[in-house]
Order: C-alpha cells, then structure tokens, then sequence
C-alpha cells in the first residue's frame, strides 16, 4: 500500500497561507492555518469534519474572506480573494457536487464564459470541441468521453473528468480536489490518480482533500493535518505513518464534561436487518436496547445520517428489516413519532427549525396532536407544556414568542432537541447533536441524553465528535462507504481505533 | 445532487449509433414535428381547401404573429423566466405608431423612422423589466405581469377604438408577394434562422443557457447574470414591438385589442416545444414547432367551422396536458 | 446540501456588491409589513381633501362590496402564497362559479347549483394541488395552464354568451345591507374569521407556516407536506368561487369578462398587505389592508372623473412596486 512517490517537487512555493484566521457568528472555524504548496507536489489535507478543511478552501477559492492573515500566491501578497481574482489567478477547485451544466455539451461546459469565436464572432463549435478534445486528450480521457456529448449523460466520474478539464482551460497551476474519491466507484480511482499524477508532473500544485488515508499515501507527496481550525503538523508523506497521521488528527486531552454513566441496557428496542438504501447504505445490521447509547461514527458520505434518516422514514429503504419494540418500524415519520421513535436530525437550520418562526411555535410543531382536539388548537395546555420544557432546558431567553432565528446556536439546538422530547420518545436517534455549539451547551445536551438513558429511553448518537462518542456511549459502530466497518465496545474505544476503522486502514474491500 | 445527473452504464449502450444519439437528443421535437405532420396529413386527405397551396402558405403566414412573440418568449423562459407583458407590448407599439400617422396624414415618408420609433418603444420597456427584475430580485413573471396591467391602462388611454390612418404603402409589409409566396415568411424565415444563430452560435445567446441552468455556475464562469436577464428581457420586449408593427400592416388600422391572448399563446407554443420553463434548456427549433402546430390547428379548426369558444376548451386542452406531463429537473 | 447552500449564500452576498446596514433591512422589513395600513390612512386623507365625493354612501357601498370581494379571493392567494404557491386561476373560477349558479337557475332547485358550483371549484383546486406536489410543475406553470383550461370550458359551456339574471339568494348576502353595512362586507367577516382561527388556532395553520417557512424541517416533523398543499389549493379555488357568487350577486348579471382582473389585484392585494412570495411570511390583516388599499386607489380613479382605464395602470403600479418591496425585503432578510 506504501508505494511512496518519488516524485521531487520543486522548492517553488506558489500558495503560501500565513496565519489565517476566521469565525462565523463568535465560533472560531480557523484560529491559526499556515498552510503552504509547492509548484509540482501533491499536498494532502486531512483532518476531521469541521476541522476546517472546507473553510480554508473557500478562503483559497474567494468565497471567504479571511479575518486575519495573508494569501501569498506567486509572491504577492493578498488579504482576501474574490472568485474571479482566484480564477485569474490560476486556482481552480473540484467539488464533490459539481459546478457544471448538466443540460449542455462536454466542450460547451469547458470553455463556458470563454467561448471561442469563429467567423462573423459566432462561436466557433469546431474549434470548441477540438479544444475539449485536446484537454480530454491530456488527461487520457479523450477515449471515452465525447466532447459533443451533454454532460449529464455523463458518469459520475467522467463528470469529474470534465471538471478537471475545466480547470486546465484556465490553464490553472493550483488545483484544489475537494475529496475526489468520495463520490467515484472505485473502478475509477486509477484512472483519477494517474490524472493527478500527470498534473503535478507538469508543475502544478495540487492540494487534495481526502479522509481515506491510504490514498493519502499511494498519492500525496506532503501531508498537512488540520485540528479545530488549526495547522497541527506538515509532513512529508515518506516520513510518516497512519499512526501518526491518526494521532495529530484526534489527539486532544479528554474532558470531564460527560456525565457518568449509571444504568444498564434492558430489552430490545430496535433490530435492524440487512438494512440496504439505494446507492448509500448496504447490509447493515444492528440493535438498540433499551436505556442504551449506540453511536454511530463514520466519516461525511460514510452512510451514516442515511441511516438515521431510514429508520424514520425519511430515507426510502430498498430492502431488509427494521424492527421496533417488536413490529415492523412505522413507515412515515409522523407515525413514527407516534410510536416514540423520533429524529433529532442535523443541521438546525436545514432540517430542524422554521427559523422565522417563534420558539413555541417550532416546540410544538411535532407534537400538535397533544394540544389539539379535532385538530383544534388548546392554547393554554400548549403554553403551559412549552413553557415547562424551555424551563427545563434553561433555553434562553426564555420567552416562548422569540423568533428562532434571533437564538444562538447552543439555544437553537436545544429547541430543536426539545420539539422531539416533548414527543415523550422511547428511542431518540441524535444526529450531529452538538455541531457548532458553544461548551456549555454541549454539557447540557450530555446531561439530557443521560436522563433520557436513565429513564430506559434508547438513544442513538451519530456524531463526527469523538470524544463525545467516547464520552457517552455504551458501544460504537463505524461505517464506511455505506457498510459498517465494525462493532467497538466500551472497553475498547480510543479514538484512533475509530478512525481506523472510519478511514477504511483496516477494511475488507468488498 | 450530482446522483441526479448520473446515468448508468447500461442505459448508455442502448444509444449506441449516432443516429439514435440524434433521436434520443431531440425527442421532444421529433415528437412535436410529427404531430404536425400528422394534422397535416389528416387534414389534407379529408378537407380540400386545407390542401391548397394558397391556404398552405396562409398557415405560415398565420404562424408570423405567434412566431415573432415566441422567440422572444423562448429566450426569457430559457434564462428561467417568462414574460407576461408581451401583448400589452406589441398593442402599444401599434397604437402609437398608428396614431402618429393618423396625426401627420399618412405620411409615407414616416414609415421608417416609426419603425424605429417602434422598436426603441419595445427596447425601452424591456430594459426596464431586466431592471427592476434584476435590482429587486422580484419574480419575473409577476413583475411582467404588472407590467402589462399598466400598459392596458396606457394603451386604452390612447385609444379605445381603432385607429385609421396608415400608409398605403406601409400596408405592403403584409400584402407584398412575389408569386404567390408573401415576402414577410421569407423575411419570417430569416428571422428564424437568425434566432437560432443566436441562440446557438454566439455567447449572449448561450449565455442564456448558462443562466438558466445555473445562476451559480453562470457567476462562477465570469457570465453577468444581471446582463443576460436584462438582455434576455429587453430581446423579448423588441420581438414583441416587431409583432405589434406587423400587426399594424395586417389589420391596416391601429387595434386596441391587438394580439389579445398572444402572451398565453406564446408560452404554450414555448412549452409545446419543449423548453423547460425551468430555465435553461430547449431550442428555437421546438419553439417554431410549437407555432407551427398552433397555427395548422387553427387553420383546421377554422376550415371546419369549429366553434371559437371550442377551438379554446382545445386549446386549454392542449396546455393543461403539456403542463401535466411536465417533470421537473429536480425531482428525483 | 449543507456546504453547498452556505457556499452559494456567501457567493450570493459577495455578488450583490453592496453592504447593508441592519437599520436598513429593519426599515425594509417593516416597510414590508406596514406599507398598507399607512397608505390606506394617507388615501383617506388625501380622498377627503381631493375627492369628498368618495365619502358619500352610495360610493362607501361600492367600495365596502368590492373590498369584500377582492378580500375573499386575496384571502384564498394569502395562503397559496404562504406555502410557497401562487394561484393564477382564481379569476377563471371566480367567472366559472357565477356562469354556473345563473345558468343552472333555470331549472332544478338553487341549493344543487351551489353544490355544483362549490364542487367545481373544489375540484380545480385540488387539480392544481396536485400537477404541484405530485407532478412537480412550477406552481405558476401549473395554475396558469388551469386559468386556459378553464376559461376555454367555460366559453365551451356558455358558447360565448353572457346571459341570465343572479338569483335573489346572492343579492341577499352580497348587495342587501345589514343596518348600514352590505352584507358583502360580513361574508368577508366571516371568511377572515374562519382562516384567522384555522391559521392561529388548528394544527392546520401551524402547519401551512411550516410548510412555507420551511418544507424540509416541516418533513422532518413529521408534516404531510403534499396534503397541506393540495389543501390550500383547494381552499383557495373555492374562496375564488365564494368571490365570483358575491360578484355576480353584486353587479346583478353576468357577463364574460367578469373577474378578469382577480389575479393581478388578488396578488397584489397580498402581497401589498406584507406577503412574500417564498412563503411562511404573511397574514390576513396584512392582506385585508392591501386589498382594501388596491380597491379604494382604484375606486378614487372613478371618484376623481378619470377615464376608468387607468385603473390598469394603477392595479399595474401597485403590483409591481409590491412585488418589488416584497422581492427585496425578502432577499436582505435571507442573506
């Protein structure tokens, strides 16, 4: 697997990030990145979600500005970007989701806003494709992938390909992959590889982002792993190991803001079969009892909110079984809630609140049934059940008719963990419970799962936090590519057993 | 997202040759121009006056109004938007052109510089929909269609019956012909082409697309999304000033209720011709398919005597079954 | 999903090229909402200035009826717009239902008619809601299509011809006076009763706001999005029908181009009155004062001896200068 590069970059930098800083309403997302690339290398970035990987790439993009620090590119110096000095300045970036038009030809979408013109200043189509067909050809794609073709025809991976192509129209000297493997099916991961190759033996920079580790050192030549938003070490890939990468990503001291645990497991609440979702998850087997916290680790795409969507019937399952106090689990998510099992799902914002309306009314949304008569709304049991629970969750301010948007995080997650309490749920799957809230929230989102366990709720605990995994559950599941990669009991866990087992070190390939 | 535009490998070897590359890519409009020709078709077998040469150029010659108005709609409904003041913009160009010859006494020699006059009328009005829509990030089609209201107020100020007083000579915009073919379809056909020269061919054209497609991807590829939308408008409005001066030629007097019902007709010739009124996908080509099948039904319906209050139940018809077999790009 | 809508947003904000201050999307926002109770108080001081003769009974009536009538169907377009729909058929229903209960009058009992007329609508509304949910059509697309489709039954129905006289039920609860108030203005009462409770006080209502405000987290509370849709619809569709019996009740016969001008004022009315068009913001106080606003403005071109057709011209400036309003507050309130 350690097939290092011999590739020898040059000593030309020709990105150097100095010292960025930026946050988003008070959280710090990157408090010190120095990050810096050379003409000719492939660079690694690794780090966990939210680590700050996406963050700096935006600010490398000018989608961000920065709020401290300074962009050094050829050598000069910048304070911030904005995206067409980014693009003039040779940097180009492939997301996973793709920014092209799907409706339109492969030659069309490369040399989009550049069109070449011909006679009489029409666009010369000719010279167009030629033009496709000449980038195709450089990255040995040219075989399969017509230029005249309309690019949503397209697999996922030519539709990279074409991305790639993209880039090289602007003649792009750094190339920034947003985890490029994630989305391909391995059969074209070879083929993507030798294309990133033969880039940087042009001369290029090339900043990849991956979570697969072993890619990390089948490809990259230097490594730099990012931690809460800040530069933990670079490397060159020859001179270092998975273990090592693993500990600079995790390594953190542990807290004691997780309540001790105090019961023990009863009966079996939840049983899944042989749990499949098109094109996410496959085979998935596992069970919840009763008074229990099962996490669910994995890295972004790893199948795991998927999961947590299906069990609610949020997500359409293509097959298997999933069996809830002894029947086959309600398939809509109302029904669900009825029968107390219930969603805190990710992202508040998305998926949790209406934010533009009050605090009551988001509390209430889901459980509606309890304050209503024929559909009939008893006010005064709704206010006197809200006004119980925001006392109980110490939301604050605590005033019911407070638009949600004007809450901070901590107090927006605690509505949105709220609205699903009040549903009185005998299994409550967290997804990505404390994302983006302040220390004190967290705690008072630990404390409440304990309770839940104490009174013989099940809890199911999907979170990219290790620690907090650690802290707070019975036993770990880790998936990987849709499959779960392995089982870890309480006397067991550590957080590089975890990522071993999320970054895929030691995963049987089929 | 990116699972929506994947296909598998499977349903790419059932195209294989080209030409079935050719049928699968153009669908919709081998689909509408086959209809034509059925209703073509049947109706020549079964009605003698619809087969005679001179009522076979009258069905182009029919298709002129419709067509001038739907390639303006086509390319606002390809950036995402439809325009709903097209109408009130074809009558007001009419109006005014017709009582400015009414008041200097038929003056031939004002026919040019009212042409002009005309089409500055429609570029203004269409500038100034992109730029309200584009400034106040305001829904298109109901911005369009407060537009309208306002120019029905104008145009029944100027006025509410018709307005006599046109050239003779300006007349021949409709009657000249040489043979029995009116040079306006030629002319008409140019048009076409140009059109689809510039929808295809140029980058403001295929800006349009890009805009349609995706506003993001579109910004990121240094295309102006607030130029095209403006530009996209204003073209529409111009297309709809042409039809109200060709109008003006046909009916030989200034009409207050000219093109009554065109700004309907056109998005239903528009959708008929597959483009999605999503933004940012179809062609000319489906679009003229879509006039021609309009015209040739009216044409038809109005050989065989069919009720007017019929001919729009079928009318209705026709766009309530385009609309329901409507499928959105993103859906799943 | 989640990088994507941040990154776009932040994409969004750097194009719009200016910086805003929060004082000015306050301003903005409430300029939003309270645009109609001020305008309306500043036409009626204008009006007594200007034009005393807007204030003489006769015309309080004709403004009382057409503000109820305009009321009901705006009502039915407030929550439309409120799930992130729009109605442009309301106009063609509002002329249908009159058509209908005239036409029917001749024989068979009124009562008949009236189901009739109320189960058409019922059935076009739930058309529109389902060519929205269940088929995806862009909600103007599909309710545009309806507006043709019911128009051209219509014409088919009558075969062009305006006829009949209203039966005397519908003058008793439009045109009759109730003291010294027309009955119209009750129904429009009532009407804005019933959907205030529904809106503030059912599941239902709380529902509606969810599915506009947000319609993911609204799935993910267990909300049946498609059926709160499709509800609306149809809700709206016979609120349109209750408009065109009060109309046609009012003006004592039918005629073909009754209602033509619903859909533009009805959206207008609404959105004047603080509704924006990507839902979940808006209500009916907001929509009663944009309607009565539109009406009094357009009543004020008669009162003031101008020529009627620049009542087009003022139902066109109000819309626009609304949907501009509307269109811009909502995009400083979502940045």
């Amino acid at each position: 697997m350690t097939n290092v590069s011999n590739n020898v970059p040059s000593d030309t930098v020709i990105l150097s990030l100095k010292h960025i800083e930026k946050s988003f309403g008070g959280i710090h997302a990157l408090s010190d990145v120095s990050f810096d690339l050379r003409a000719g290398e492939i660079h690694a970035l690794v780090g966990e979600n939210g680590a700050g990987k996406s963050t700096l790439i935006k600010i490398v993009t000018g989608a961000y500005t920065p709020d401290a620090g300074e962009i050094q590119i050829n050598g000069s110096v910048y304070k911030s970007l904005d995206p067409t000095q980014a693009r003039n300045l040779g940097i180009a970036a492939v997301y996973q989701e793709f920014n092209l038009l799907p409706e339109l030809s492969v030659a069309e979408n490369i040399s989009l806003g550049a069109q070449p013109l011909g006679r009489f200043r029409l666009i010369d189509k000719k010279a167009r494709s030629a033009l496709a067909y000449e980038l195709l050809e450089r990255l040995g794609a040219h075989t399969h992938i017509d230029p005249d073709e309309v690019v949503k025809r397209l697999t996922v991976g030519e539709q990279q390909l074409v991305e790639i192509a993209k880039a090289l129209a602007i003649n792009a000297r750094i190339l920034i992959m947003d985890e490029p493997s994630a989305i391909l099916p391995s059969r074209d991961l070879d083929r993507l590889f030798t294309v990133i190759r033969n880039l940087r033996d042009e001369g290029r920079g090339i900043i990849y982002i991956s979570h697969r580790l072993n890619e990390i050192f089948e490809l990259a030549d230097r490594v730099t792993v990012l931690k809460d938003g800040q530069t933990m070490a670079t490397k060159n890939v020859a001179d270092t190991n998975h273990a090592e990468l693993v500990s600079l990503m995790v390594g953190r001291p542990l807290t004691d803001m997780y309540p001790p645990k105090d019961n023990t497991p009863g009966e079996i609440l939840l049983e899944v079969r042989d749990l499949c979702v098109e094109g996410t998850v496959y085979h998935v087997n596992f069970n919840v009892r009763a008074g229990e916290v099962v996490g669910l680790a994995g890295l972004g795409g790893s199948g795991r909110t998927t999961v947590c969507r299906a069990l609610v019937a949020l997500a359409d399952v293509r097959s298997g079984e999933i069996i809830y106090r002894g029947k086959p689990a309600p398939r809509s998510p109302a029904a669900a809630a009825q029968a107390g099992l219930v969603l805190v799902p990710e992202d508040r914002k998305t998926y949790g609140l209406v934010l533009n309306q009050s605090m009551r009314f988001n509390l209430s949304l889901p459980n509606l049934s309890q304050f209503s008569l024929m559909g009939i709304l008893h006010s005064a049991k709704e206010k006197g059940t809200i006004y119980k629970i925001i006392k109980n969750l110490q939301i604050k301010p605590p005033v019911p008719d407070i638009s949600t948007e004007n809450l901070s995080g901590g107090n927006q997650q605690k509505v949105v963990v709220g609205k699903w309490l009040l549903a009185n749920p005998k299994l409550v799957i967290f997804d990505e419970p404390t994302r983006g809230i302040d220390v004190g929230a967290k705690a008072e989102i630990y404390m409440r799962i304990r309770e839940l366990t104490r009174q013989g709720v099940g809890v199911i605990m999907a979170s990219s936090e290790l620690p907090e995994l650690i802290g707070m559950c019975d036993r770990i599941l880790v998936f990987y590519e849709g499959r779960l990669s392995g089982e870890i009991p309480r006397e067991q866990f550590s957080e590089e057993a975890i990522m071993r087992l999320a970054t895929g070190v030691k995963v049987n390939e089929e | 997202m990116a699972v929506t535009f994947e296909k598998t490998r499977e349903a790419k070897s059932f195209y294989s040759g080209r030409w079935l590359k050719f049928l699968r890519d153009n669908a919709s409009i081998i689909l509408i121009y086959t209809i034509i020709l059925l209703v073509i078709g049947i109706a020549a077998v079964f009605n003698e006056n619809f087969r005679s040469p001179s009522n076979l150029v009258n069905i182009f010659r029919q298709s002129i109004i419709l067509g001038l108005i739907a390639i303006g709609q086509s390319v606002v409904a390809l950036t995402g938007g439809l325009d709903m003041s097209v109408a009130q913009v074809a009558r007001i160009v009419g109006l005014t052109v017709a009582t400015i010859f009414a008041a200097e006494g038929s003056n031939p020699d004002l026919i040019i510089p009212l042409i002009f006059l005309g089409l500055l009328i429609g570029m203004a009005i269409g500038l100034f929909n992109g730029i309200i829509i584009t400034r106040t990030h305001a829904n298109p089609f109901i911005i369009t269609l407060g537009i309208a209201s306002i120019l029905r107020g104008i145009n029944l100020a100027i006025s509410s019956t018709p307005i006599r007083g046109i050239p003779k000579a300006y007349l021949l915009i409709y009657d000249f012909k040489i043979g029995i073919i009116p040079v306006n379809v030629l002319v008409m056909a140019l048009i076409w082409v140009i059109a689809y020269i510039f929808t295809t061919r140029t980058r403001t054209g295929r800006a349009f697309f890009a805009v349609g497609g995706s506003e993001r991807v579109a910004r990121l590829s240094a295309i102006s999304y607030n130029r095209t939308l403006v530009v996209a408008h204003t073209f529409c409005s111009v297309c709809a000033a042409l039809t109200g001066l060709f109008l003006l030629a046909r009916t030989g007097v200034g009409d207050p209720s000219a093109a009554e019902g065109m700004d309907f007709q056109s998005i239903v010739a528009v959708a008929l011709g597959g483009i999605s009124l999503y933004g940012g996908r179809g062609s000319m080509i489906g679009t003229l398919g879509g006039v021609l099948l309009l015209a040739t039904l009216s044409n038809v319906f109005n050989l065989l005597q069919v009720n007017i209050y019929y001919q729009q139940l079928f009318l209705g018809l026709i766009v309530l079954i385009t609309v329901a077999a409507y499928k959105s790009p993103r859906a799943a | 999903m989640k990088s994507t809508i941040t990154q776009s947003r932040s994409i969004r904000s750097y194009f719009s090229g200016f910086q805003t201050s929060a004082r000015f999307v306050r301003g903005v926002d409430l300029a939003g909402q309270w645009a109609a109770p001020i305008l309306i108080v500043a036409v009626l001081i204008m009006a007594a200035i200007f034009a005393p003769a807007f204030y003489l009974p006769t015309n309080l009536k004709t403004v009382g009826i057409q503000i109820a009538v305009l009321g009901i169907v705006a009502v039915g377009q407030t929550l439309v717009l409120l799930v992130r729909s729009i109605d442009l058929s309301v106009s063609a229903v509002l002329a249908l239902g009159a058509v209908i209960v005239v036409q029917t009058e001749a024989g068979g009992p009124l009562w008949i008619s009236f189901v009739e007329a109320f189960a058409v609508a019922a059935a076009v509304g739930l058309a529109n809601g389902l060519l929205i949910t269940k088929r995806q059509v862009p909600p103007f697309v599909a309710t545009f299509g309806m507006l043709v489709f019911v128009q051209g039954a219509r014409l088919a129905y009558t075969k062009g011809q305006a006829s009949g006289t209203v039966p005397e039920i519908l003058r008793a609860i439009s045109f009759e006076q109730v003291g010294p108030i027309p009955a119209a203005l009750i129904v429009w009462l009532i009407v804005n009763i019933i959907v205030l409770f529904i809106l503030q006080k059912t599941r239902y209502g709380r529902w509606i706001y969810a599915v506009g405000g947000n319609p993911a987290a609204a799935r993910y509370a267990g909300i049946p999005v498609d059926l709160v849709i499709i509800g609306v619809h149809t809700i709206c569709s016979m609120l349109a029908m209750l408009g065109g019996l009060l109309l046609s009740g009012y003006i004592g016969y039918v005629d073909l181009r009754l209602g033509a001008d619903y859909n533009t004022n009805s959206i207008a009315g609404a959105i004047v009155g603080g509704t924006t068009f990507t839902g979940g913001r808006g209500n009916l106080f907001g929509t009663a004062a944009g309607a009565a606003l539109l009406i009094m403005l357009l009543n004020l071109v008669v009162v003031l001896g101008l020529p009627i057709h620049w009542q087009y011209a003022v139902q066109g400036i109000v819309l626009v200068m609304a949907v501009a309003l509307q269109g811009f507050r909502q995009f400083l309130l979502s940045r």
